[in-house]
């Protein structure tokens, strides 16, 4: 027997609060909350691919903002919608599938396997955040930046291969739990030497000139690919090595604060394959005095 | 004038389209096809949510929301680095 049950506006609003699309579900709407929820999800993959592969480091900050801000629209619009429609839907006759069992279907696998693997997907396949604890990268990645990572980087199919001067995100090798943040200066084959402050790739110094220096502290500009970047000497530097070729499958990396860096020098290559994503553009930066506002934005390289 | 009286029809003229036209004997079983047709209309419920659907919403609602914002803000979650 058909049954008239009026919807309640605070249930369906609060049903598209919990899942894009699902208080349409309850208004009886399928083809519309399919609709909301298609358009909360499948708004972002394509802005963030977009993003990854096409765009230029520069503008990952500014469309990330823009995709959370449609999200958030769609999201609310599905909310109001939702209110909306139970709100004139007084004679609403129920439908066959609307039992507590639909319902609980629905919501158990877009909440605990589609919405959770797309957003599993974005981490490990295009963008992630990551935040750097330590000094080792200064003065091009300073301790408390958080910066987005392209992770469509470096595999089989990707916009980008791991080439000198990226500043790239691995797996610690003595601790596959951890990531560190180092710069590449080698490839497989690659023959490096450091002498004082001048490092040597294929025989070919990468320090170009000093750019500043105090009593403590040395600034010298290198080039290492088409990346221009700055490297930082404190004190009496020490870490001199002699010429080492990088094995095939591996690459080699060191910090930018050379003296107070464990990298390369330290663990030895790292593995092509333990490269997980190339650091691009900081979008927050804090120190112990407070927030960096300068760096806000600022692309890495 | 005449379009206001085409529609309208004397008692003559109606006597005499009641004579011409008999009665039309109702279909077989019209009697039961009614009733099944007024048992078949839907009732009226006013039900509203019960507290057990609002706790189911409430208690859904924390990890749904919290996977909402997390897919939103898939770019931004920031993992450590060692």
């Amino acid at each position: 027997m058909n049954h008239i049950s009026p919807r309640h506006p605070l249930m369906a609003a609060g049903m598209s609060l919990i899942l894009p699309g699902f208080g349409q579900l309850y208004n009886g709407m399928v083809n519309r909350g399919l609709l909301v929820f298609m358009a909360f999800t499948l708004v972002t993959l394509p802005l963030v691919l977009w993003v990854t592969f096409s765009l230029p480091a520069s503008m990952m900050l500014p469309l990330l903002t823009i995709t959370v801000i449609v999200n958030a629209g769609i999201w609310i619009y599905g909310i109001v919608d939702a209110w909306k429609i139970a709100k004139i839907n007084e004679d609403y006759i129920l439908r066959d599938w609307q039992i507590p069992a639909v319902y609980l279907l629905i919501f158990l696998s877009a909440i605990f396997y589609f919405v959770p693997s797309m957003s599993q997907y974005m981490r490990t396949n295009l963008i992630e955040s990551f935040s750097v604890p330590s000094l080792a990268m200064t003065p091009s990645v300073l301790q408390g930046d958080i910066v987005f990572a392209n992770k469509n980087y470096n595999c089989v199919g990707c916009a980008q291969a791991a080439k000198r001067g990226d500043i790239a995100i691995f797996i610690n090798p003595n601790n596959r739990t951890q990531y560190h943040i180092k710069r590449i200066v080698g490839l497989p084959g690659d023959r490096i030497r450091m002498e004082g402050h001048e490092l040597i790739v294929n025989s070919v110094s990468l320090s170009k000139s000093e750019v500043n220096k105090t009593s403590e502290t040395t600034i010298v500009s290198e080039k290492a690919g088409n990346a221009e970047y700055q490297v930082q000497y404190t004190g009496k530097y020490n870490r001199s090595f002699e010429e080492i070729t990088v094995p095939n499958g591996e690459v080699f990396v060191i910090g930018d604060n050379r003296n107070n860096s464990k990298d390369s020098r330290h663990f030895g290559t790292v593995p092509l394959q333990d490269l997980v994503g190339k650091a691009s553009q900081v979008w927050m930066s804090r120190s112990e005095e407070g927030f960096r506002w300068d760096r806000f934005g600022l692309v890495v390289k | 004038m005449n379009k206001q009286n085409r529609g309208t029809i004397t008692d003559s003229e109606l006597d005499e389209l009641l004579h011409i036209n008999a009665s039309v004997s109702p279909p077989e079983h019209f009697t039961q096809q009614v009733m099944k047709s007024i048992n078949a209309l839907p009732q009226t419920i006013l039900n509203r949510p019960t507290w057990l659907q609002w706790l189911a919403l409430t208690l859904g609602g924390i990890p749904a929301i919290i996977q909402t914002l997390a897919f939103i803000f898939s770019a931004w979650h920031v993992a450590a680095i060692g």
